[in-house]
């Protein structure tokens, strides 16, 4: 355990030793922008990658701990009116139990309501302990937190997990979402989580949205929320508006295309 | 004091008319306001989906005596979950609002949403997005729901 003196300090190392990107996540009936997923950068924009190569494997869950209120530190600077989507590292709760509490101290510190604070958590890290998955989603569930499950459909377990829990929200993986206006697996697929969700009230973010014909797929089938580059790339230390498809004759474009 | 809400869809024995409903809630009213529990009930031919919002133990002691009212049938409960906020603040039971009186004005979807405005006070969430996916004919005991929202797919 740090004392509070040190844990300042350590705070101040990795927020000079990291930065983030943010790339919204867009909600395209209302055209507005429902959050903004923190990406971990270095300082001068380094990549996610050369960052977690700078930090050994025992330092990690520390590490993640420190990056997510320096996330929430920096969004809020930047004036962030919309949620803020926050990664945890697989195992990282588990060994820093205290985390997700600083976190909502840190983030009323900062101006944010409780409720504009999402936490993304993997699917395999959900299986793998789920017992410990539940009781966290419940706990903070009471404060208005909201939790997603990232990269769902990635595994074989997806849907059954939801048997026993029932997240806010789930983000499709990104290999069910590529191209799938022209593959009928992945259609079915995702027409099958689609209608789980519905059934559970969870709503449904595509990620990894890239090209118009996939955006049209989604929409056509109700999903509202949004994700990729067909909307918007990461940006360094900005919050930036996505670019929503323009209504032209009949169907949508992107005004860039035009 | 921990809030929940509980979820559950079950579909109306034959004892158990739409007439019936609003005197029915008359006398849960004033043991919800007693106990705490807001909420709402929705009854579309023949299925009933209710949703209670209150402290833990009321809502489940509660919950526990529904699915042993004989006047249920294949009460099933789609969620139960801690809450932050309760959607139905003001409602000690929602079905009145709705109808202003008369039950049989709900028995169809379009007839529930043209009378739904008061739904628009509804605090946005899991609730919320249950009911309207019951109103369009999920959790609904009878197939015809089930056909819609096919045929809206294909």
């Amino acid at each position: 355990m740090y004392t509070s003196l040190a844990r300042a300090s350590r705070n101040d190392v990795v927020s000079s030793s990291i930065s983030f990107a943010f790339q919204p996540i867009a909600d395209i009936e209302s055209r507005t922008v429902f959050a903004y997923e923190a990406l971990v950068r270095g300082p001068r924009g380094e990549s996610a990658q050369h960052v977690f190569s700078t930090v050994s494997s025992g330092q990690l869950a520390e590490f993640d701990h420190h990056a997510r209120i320096a996330a929430v530190n920096l969004a809020s600077r930047l004036g962030l009116s919309a949620r803020i989507s926050l990664n945890l590292l697989p195992g990282s709760l588990h060994a820093c139990p205290g985390s997700l509490d600083e976190l909502l101290g840190r983030a009323q510190e900062s101006g944010l309501a409780l409720d504009q604070l999402l936490i993304e958590v993997t699917e395999s890290e959900a299986i793998e302990r789920p017992g410990e998955f539940i009781d966290l989603l419940n706990r903070y569930r009471v404060h208005g937190l909201q939790l997603a499950i990232d990269d769902f459909g990635a595994g074989y377990a997806g849907l059954n997990l939801l048997a026993d829990f029932q997240p806010d929200l789930v983000k499709l993986d990104m290999h069910l979402v590529r191209d799938i206006d022209r593959a009928g697996p992945r259609q079915a697929i995702a027409k099958g989580v689609l209608q789980v969700c519905d059934d559970l009230g969870i709503e449904v973010i595509a990620e990894g949205v890239e090209t118009l014909g996939e955006y049209h797929w989604f929409r056509r089938v109700g999903v509202r929320l949004m994700q990729g580059y067909l909307l918007a790339r990461p940006c360094f230390e900005a919050l930036e508006l996505p670019a929503f498809p323009e209504r032209l004759g009949g169907t949508e474009v992107m005004a860039r295309d035009r | 004091m921990s809030l929940i809400h509980c979820i559950y869809a079950s579909s109306a024995t034959r004892s158990f008319e739409v007439a019936d409903i609003p005197s029915l809630l008359e006398h849960a009213r004033a043991k919800n306001a007693r106990l705490g529990i807001t909420g709402m009930l929705l009854y579309i031919e023949g299925s009933i989906f209710q949703v209670l919002e209150g402290d833990a133990g009321s809502v489940d002691s509660i919950y526990t005596a529904i699915s042993a009212d004989r006047r249920h049938a294949r009460v099933t409960q789609i969620i139960r979950e801690p809450i932050a906020h309760r959607a139905f603040e003001d409602w000690t039971m929602g079905f009145e609002s709705l109808d202003r009186g008369q039950a049989s004005r709900l028995l169809g979807v379009n007839d529930f949403f043209a009378t739904a405005s008061c739904l628009e006070r509804i605090n946005p969430g899991r609730a919320k997005k249950l009911l309207f996916a019951f109103a369009s004919g999920r959790w609904r005991a009878d197939q015809t729901g089930v056909h819609v929202a096919r045929a809206r797919v294909a």
